[in-house]
């Protein structure tokens, strides 16, 4: 007997005015919050959720009750959410589908959230070409406001939440916690040194705590069943389910919500319908960030663990598949020049590696490639990896890494031929 | 303030808490190499230069951002640390151009110092490097090469965190990042100067000290700014054996010198800019006034025309003559003068210490525009008139045949038009200055006197800090020390005045005056002494 899939995050994106406060309510939403409210302490909503094993979907993974859990308790200082809606990995566009297709079930999880911390104040920090989920958001935010599930003494209690819709500045760099702190206080968006960390010292030198649209979105469903119920569905300290957002060479491009865990090929080709045009060459696992996978690696698990095992990280779960028509110099200089372009420009082996990476690369695909080229760039990773104050260098050196050594007879070929050896090849530049 | 034990290469030390591992280092003798870090400003942590290892930490941690704690074992010279940096360096030279042939940074280069001592490897760059703006001048002093900046961005903090202003910014991004003014809007405030000093590379220049003189030529001698009552602690940089250089300048530029209780590490650009004077419009030899015009006339001749007159007036009558002196001077030329007079048994001896120019600001610049009004109050004693008002008032009622001016433009404090109703009954003007001023045309004897950077001596600042400065160079042309001349003039009049250097004069001075007492410049300090008695 086929099991019912679990469907958590997505359960009303079928419904017609899905966004609509209407529709959310017809379909239980906001009974959580008034659960929350009204039954439990928010010491009890922040243990369901450390129970609940739900790890942040941003990229990170790290466990968001125990992130809850860092900020300090006897702080007389106002205390701030920001939901991280800039969405900026390339790969990655699940938070866009939360956003536009049910803005309550987010608004309901920053209710409970900042319920549980204690915070009075949020922000969400949206990508700014989301012109849509912004237009959507602002719609909802006025809609829950009129039902009192937002704003002053929320269903009657002494609990006030005021949500505000910030549109981002239009760098990736935005995305990164730190940075989108600096850019929402009106800076330059420039990753802040830890410690500390936001949970102590945040946006306006407040308290804060900082998690991505989909963690948040996870959050009413665990108060309304039970942390112990959401962990069960994933795997060992990695629980509930996970959209994976599967995009390039596959019959079904999309937004799947699995159990976090699901094997990778099942995604690929029971969800997305198979591989398009070729046959499978190389699948990166979790936005670009993420180092890629050969076809004879994709037979993993998807949760952080398991991907991390195989050398890889999960990241956003934005899963960008690659048939073998693509050429892997293109495909890296393409990752490559993204990053040299949004590097933030502050520390130095992140500013200058990622531009000199592009550059030799760029060398390459114009037949001017060196013999040592390959090792000049993997000689720069320990110079990166680790020595910046943001973990950009790093999700900069993971493809870098992995392009050339699990291909690098395509590099080669490259620069001794000065041309590609693909056959047939994709022009994706 | 509560320490710490901390372990930097294997060497215990005890470190108060709250200070880096940057600071932490310097006190077992280990200098970590840094670009974005300065004392007196945020940490940033951008250049990446700083990484040291931290027992108990799997990265290299950023030594200007990790703070000492009891027990924390720091290692600053593994193979790990040096690739480290190595790395840095290779990345911060990528698209740095070739020029420190012409860069007046050149010398004193954290660049170049830091890849001799830790880079030292091959170029592997084959790309093109990024163009940038060269010479831009972004204010009235400083000038800007982007070409040459590791975007450390400590200019943009000082510019903000000091001055108070947003004069610079950070523009693009990655590695198109630069620095620049916003607009047109110039790089334009008193404190400007700094940035040229603390720029780590060629970024950022000083206009003024543009290829005038290769770094490693200059000389530099400890000294006090005399722009103000701060005192604010500098360097005179200076050099004289290549008089082709700079077009016979002496002095090329003044820095700061770090002062944790006057100045911290920066000067007003008064101060730095205005201590040119000791080049310009100098007074070469001693003058008189004849039919209208001045002729030089020699040393001898001037003490002994001088020494008459003032031996003839003090037989008949030693009220009939006045005596201004300047808080431009030293307590030394002060003391010296005092007693000169004194001997001579002249009462009316006041120091003027008037100057219309009044700017100050709530940070280094004082109203006070005399850098030792209070050395000039304490030795300044005794006298037959309570102040120079009262002074040039007896002189305009026809009190004094001679008026002797040392140091201070009366012209310039009082105005002409007063000051030329005062001198109207005065016969004999007799003017010790430096350079030429609005006083100097009105005196009939001008003696030329030595600048601050000319003399050894001490400055009393406007908190009762005696600081002392050192002769740079000797005094040009023939001028001499102001209390030098008075001692010979004294020798003239057969008055042997026993006194060869400061040294002499202090052992006195501290000996006759209470404040001063047991005070000698060994005890002085570099940093100055806050004076006993001094409220």
């Amino acid at each position: 007997m086929a099991k019912e899939p679990i469907r958590i995050l997505t359960k009303n994106w079928d419904i017609k005015n899905s966004n609509t406060i209407e529709a959310y309510i017809k379909n239980g939403g906001y009974k959580a919050l008034e659960k929350a409210i009204k039954q439990m302490n928010p010491e009890q909503v922040m243990d369901e959720v450390k129970k609940s094993n739900l790890r942040g979907r941003g990229g990170a993974g790290f466990p968001a009750g125990v992130k809850w859990g860092f900020v300090p308790k006897d702080s007389d200082k106002l205390k701030y959410l920001c939901v991280n809606a800039d969405e900026g990995e390339p790969g990655t566009f699940k938070d866009r589908y939360i956003m536009t297709l049910d803005p309550h079930m987010l608004l309901e999880g920053i209710a409970i959230t900042s319920y549980a911390v204690g915070i009075s104040a949020a922000y969400i920090y949206i990508r700014n070409e989301y012109i849509e989920s912004i237009a959507i958001l602002k719609t909802a935010i006025q809609e829950a406001k009129a039902k009192n599930y937002l704003g002053a003494s929320i269903l009657g209690s002494n609990f006030n939440l005021e949500i505000y819709v910030h549109r981002g500045a239009g760098a990736y760099i935005a995305g990164e916690e730190t940075g989108l702190i600096e850019s929402l206080e009106g800076k330059r968006a420039m990753p802040r040194i830890r410690p500390p960390f936001p949970a102590a010292v945040g946006v306006f030198n407040c308290p804060t705590v900082v998690n991505n649209v989909e963690t948040i979105a996870c959050v009413p469903s665990i108060i309304e069943h039970g942390g112990e119920w959401f962990a069960g569905i994933g795997v060992s300290k990695d629980g509930g389910t996970k959209l994976y957002a599967v995009s390039g060479h596959v019959n079904n491009p999309g937004v799947y919500e699995l159990p976090v865990g699901t094997s990778l090929q099942k995604i690929l080709y029971e969800h997305a319908g198979g591989i398009k045009g070729g046959e499978l060459k190389a699948v990166i696992p979790g936005g670009i960030s993420a180092s890629v996978l050969a076809a004879r690696e994709c037979d993993i698990a998807m949760d952080c663990q398991s991907v991390a095992k195989a050398g890889s990280m999960l990241g956003s779960a934005g899963i960008i598949v690659m048939n073998n028509r693509v050429c892997m110099v293109e495909a890296l200089f393409n990752i490559a020049e993204f990053y040299a372009e949004e590097s933030c420009g502050q520390c130095t082996p992140c500013r200058s590696g990622s531009h000199w990476i592009k550059n030799i690369l760029e060398r390459i695909l114009h037949g001017k490639g060196k013999t040592d080229d390959l090792e000049i760039m993997l000689s720069f990773i320990p110079g990166i990896m680790g020595r910046t104050i943001c973990a950009f260098g790093d999700a900069l050196c993971g493809p870098v890494q992995s392009f050339i050594t699990k291909f690098r007879d395509e590099f080669e070929y490259h620069i001794i031929e000065g041309k590609c050896n693909i056959r047939n090849k994709l022009d994706i530049l | 303030m509560e320490k710490v034990k901390v372990k930097i290469n294997g060497k215990t030390v005890q470190v108060e808490s709250g200070k880096n591992l940057i600071q932490a280092a310097r006190l077992v003798g280990v200098e970590i190499p840094h670009f974005c870090y300065h004392e007196g400003l945020t940490v940033a942590g951008n250049c990446r230069m700083c990484l040291v290892e931290v027992e108990g930490e799997p990265k290299l941690m950023p030594a200007c951002a990790t703070y000492v704690r009891e027990g924390l074992t720091v290692l600053t010279d593994t193979m790990k640390v040096k690739e480290a940096r190595r790395a840095v360096l290779e990345f911060l030279l990528v698209n740095h151009p070739l020029d420190c042939p012409v860069c007046d940074q050149s010398g004193e280069c954290k660049l170049q110092d830091y890849y001799m001592e830790h880079g030292k490897y091959e170029s592997r760059f084959r790309e093109k490097k990024i163009k940038r703006q060269k010479a831009k001048r972004i204010g009235p002093h400083i000038v800007l090469d982007q070409e040459r900046c590791v975007l450390c961005t400590i200019c943009i903090r000082f510019c903000r965190e000091i001055v108070g202003k947003r004069q610079l910014g950070l523009f693009s991004r990655g590695d198109y990042a630069c620095i620049d003014i916003f607009d047109i809007q110039p790089y334009d405030n008193i404190y400007s100067g700094n940035v040229a000093d603390i720029c780590p590379v060629g970024a950022l220049t000083d206009g003024d000290f543009r290829f005038l003189c290769r770094a490693w030529f200059l000389q530099s001698t400890e000294s006090i700014c005399p722009g103000c009552s701060r005192g604010c602690n500098i360097y005179l940089h200076h050099q004289e054996n290549k008089r082709y250089l700079g077009n016979g300048r002496r002095l090329f530029r003044v820095k700061p010198r770090y002062n944790p209780d006057v100045n911290k590490w920066w000067i007003c650009d008064l101060g730095r800019y205005g201590c040119t004077f000791i080049d310009q419009k100098r007074i070469h030899e001693p003058q008189k006034r004849q039919n209208g015009s001045f002729i030089p006339v020699s040393w001898n001749e001037a003490y002994f025309e001088i020494a008459q007159l003032l031996a003839s007036l003090t037989k008949r009558d030693s009220s009939s003559i006045g005596v201004i002196l300047s808080p431009h001077l030293t307590n030394e030329d002060l003391f010296v003068s005092k007693e000169f007079f004194t001997n001579l048994g002249i009462t009316d001896i006041h120091f003027s210490a008037v100057s219309p120019d009044l700017y100050h600001d709530d940070f280094l610049i004082k109203e006070d525009k005399f850098p030792n009004r209070k050395g000039a109050e304490l030795i300044i004693t005794n006298s037959g008139v309570a102040s120079t008002d009262e002074l040039l008032e007896k002189a305009k009622n026809g009190a004094y045949s001679c008026l002797f001016i040392i140091g201070q433009d009366i012209v310039k404090a009082y105005g002409e038009e007063h000051i030329l109703q005062c001198l109207k009954k005065v016969e004999t003007v007799i003017g010790q200055f430096s350079n030429e001023n609005q006083t100097t045309p009105l005196v009939n004897y001008l003696l030329p006197a030595a600048t601050f950077a000319e003399k050894c001596g001490s400055f009393i600042n406007f908190e009762g800090r005696i600081q002392k400065i050192k002769q740079a160079f000797s005094p040009l042309h023939q001028s001499k020390i102001d209390w030098q001349i008075l001692v010979e003039l004294a020798k003239e009049m057969g008055k042997i005045m026993p006194y060869n250097n400061e040294q002499d004069i202090l052992k006195k001075l501290s000996k006759e005056y209470k404040h001063f007492e047991s005070l000698d410049y060994q005890k002085i300090g570099m940093h100055g002494l806050k004076l006993n008695g001094n409220e």
